[in-house]
């Protein structure tokens, strides 16, 4: 099985697509693994952790270069792995077979994009109906995302989650007991946590993405205390400077998107922590144009039959 | 007339998000307000055909549309009022809702001075099309749904005989071009973020109607579709305007980073093109529960 999941690492990390049934069975043996895995991920130091790559494929291979090949990095994904890029299903599949190869040093979560309803609107079932001419690997895409653990706790000091935090959560052990089996929720602890942002405002705020909410530096300042952690890392939101510390540096946005959509102009980073959880950021910036592969097919979509 | 009644009447007046669950898109599917909003955009389009691509003033303009060019370039000199920022955390920059507030009383003068007397009644419903053309200042964001906004106000114009069928590639040229190129200086400016865009995978980022009427601008002009490769476009219009701008403020080969206009390269004519672009708006933008959850629905355009 390890020889079959090879060719498909090489397959993928060359950006080729997997066949449909490729996929089918490797989004199969991903479940079976994260129906194990906790909704709070247990991760030993050293580990490096990442933010939203949102179908950006080279520069994902440009964060490998700049952090390290999985397995000889740890890793931890928070999320948005799909949506926006050209090459969302590359970018799923590939982080996905590292996973299913490599179960303890490849740690993924979920991200608010991870989510049939929200793939449908910002681009990854475009990309698999023109790609595979189906949907069917958007299907078994979005089964596995309902499967994708919430958070992670590393060396039980630093708490790391997709968005943030929730009015209906005061302790890690809360979210241990969320059944997440399931398409994100418009409202509540899970979808909370992965839309939610930090925001200079006092106790919560309304969010004006729709879902989740802002909280303030006291709400992260008594959740850490209460869970006697360090610190937050979370993903979520653009910074143009590829990480972001906020709340006395109790809470760090990492960003991993460089030129995000291919337009921002941002920078991006990753954060690795030693066995001590000492912080050393690496910021990167897109790969080069040279680096980058360009297809060839071109259909017009079906309107233009 | 007492306040009760007056409050009442506007309150009546008053245009209405009406579109609640996916269910209600049957109902706006038959609705009046889709067929005016449709044969709006086809008949600009035919218009535009017949159009010369260079023409921007071919008839002379009246008195109406001189006034909407005028508070476009009165919303635009406010945005001075707002030096660009350096981002912090959240990628729009807030002051864009305090523009959003010069813009609505910059829309209410509009309005007011070019509605008929006799039509008073019909200024709420030009004033939500208008203000919903720029953007959610909540959010911070802007779509193609804002966009079917400013269609909506245009083709408000015509319906209460502000504007004239005659008047179609003129109002066209003249005012949507310029919201065009406002709308993209506003983007910039208060770094919007693409409402609900498609990634790569839409036409564009923000925006579809440049491309559907631009391509009928092209329909008598010797360039072809495959053009859009091109590294220099030809000049005209506003097809190749907003391609221009795609590849001005995007990185990367135009197949990826907008692979579905790098595939139109393939469609024969542009008058293919234009067909194909209009059953695609109706298919991604029109008929999408998700943008029209938001449109608001009045006497003009009316749901049932």
């Amino acid at each position: 099985m390890s020889h079959e999941l090879d060719g498909w690492i090489a397959q993928l990390r060359r950006c080729e697509p997997l066949d449909e049934d490729d996929v089918r069975r490797l989004c199969q043996m991903a479940i079976e693994i994260m129906v194990e895995e906790s909704n709070v991920q247990m991760i030993d130091s050293p580990v490096t952790i990442c933010g939203d790559i949102h179908g950006q494929f080279y520069d994902l291979l440009e964060l490998f270069k700049v952090g390290g090949d999985c397995p000889d990095t740890n890793y931890l994904f928070m999320g948005d792995f799909v949506d926006r890029g050209f090459y969302s299903v590359e970018t799923f599949l590939l982080l996905l077979a590292l996973k299913v190869r490599y179960p303890d040093r490849m740690y993924l979560i979920r991200g608010n994009h991870e989510c049939r309803q929200i793939t449908q609107v910002y681009g990854f079932y475009d990309e698999c109906l023109r790609k595979y001419g189906s949907v069917n690997v958007w299907r078994y895409c979005t089964d596995v995302f309902d499967y994708i653990s919430l958070s992670a706790l590393i060396d039980n000091k630093i708490f790391c989650v997709h968005g943030g935090l929730s009015p209906s959560i005061t302790t890690i052990d809360q979210i241990r007991t969320i059944d997440r089996k399931q398409e994100v929720p418009h409202e509540g602890a899970m979808c909370d946590l992965l839309w939610s942002d930090p925001e200079d405002v006092a106790g919560w705020g309304l969010s004006p993405r729709g879902a989740g909410y802002l909280f303030g530096d006291d709400v992260c300042t008594s959740f850490t205390q209460t869970n006697g952690i360090d610190m937050i890392a979370r993903a979520h939101q653009l910074v143009m400077e590829g990480y972001k510390w906020m709340f006395n540096k109790r809470l760090v946005t990492v960003w991993s998107a460089p030129n995000y959509c291919y337009r921002c102009g941002n920078v991006a980073s990753i954060l690795e922590l030693d066995e001590n959880l000492a912080h050393d950021f690496k910021v990167f910036e897109a790969a080069p144009q040279e680096a980058r592969g360009a297809p060839s097919k071109r259909v017009a979509p079906d309107y233009f039959l | 007339m007492s306040n009760a009644t007056s409050a009442v009447n506007s309150a009546n007046l008053m245009p209405k998000a009406s579109i609640n669950t996916f269910a209600d898109m049957a109902k706006f599917k038959i609705s009046p307000a889709r067929t005016a909003l449709l044969d709006y955009i086809e008949g600009v389009g035919d218009s535009l055909a017949r159009a010369s691509v260079c023409s921007t003033t071919a008839n002379r303009c009246n008195w109406a549309i001189d006034r909407v060019i005028s508070f476009l370039c009165c919303i635009e000199d406010r945005l001075k009022l707002f030096p660009r920022t350096t981002p912090s955390t959240r990628f729009g920059d807030p002051n864009f809702r305090i523009w959003s507030q010069h813009l609505q009383i910059c829309s209410k003068g509009l309005v007011g001075d070019i509605t008929p007397p006799e039509r008073q009644d019909l200024k709420l419903e030009l004033e939500e099309y208008l203000q919903n053309s720029f953007g959610n200042p909540l959010r911070l964001d802007y779509g193609t749904g804002h966009e079917l906004n400013f269609v909506a106000f245009l083709c408000c114009l015509e319906k209460t005989g502000i504007a004239t069928t005659e008047q179609r590639s003129l109002v066209a040229l003249n005012i949507f071009a310029r919201y065009t190129s406002l709308i993209r200086i506003i983007q910039r400016h208060f770094r919007l973020e693409p409402a609900g865009s498609h990634g790569v995978w839409g036409l564009d980022d923000y925006c579809f109607i440049p491309f559907l009427w631009g391509a009928a601008q092209l329909q008598h002009e010797t360039s072809t579709p495959r053009n859009i490769l091109d590294a220099n476009f030809p000049c005209g219009g506003l097809f190749f305007e907003s391609c221009t701008h795609v590849k001005q403020t995007k990185s990367g080969p135009l197949t990826v980073v907008s692979p579905v206009l790098a595939s139109l390269s393939t469609v024969r004519t542009w008058s293919k093109v234009f067909e194909g672009l209009l059953k695609m708006y109706c298919g991604e933008c029109l008929d999408k529960f998700q943008i029209m959850q938001h449109f608001h629905f009045g006497v003009i355009l009316q749901l049932e």
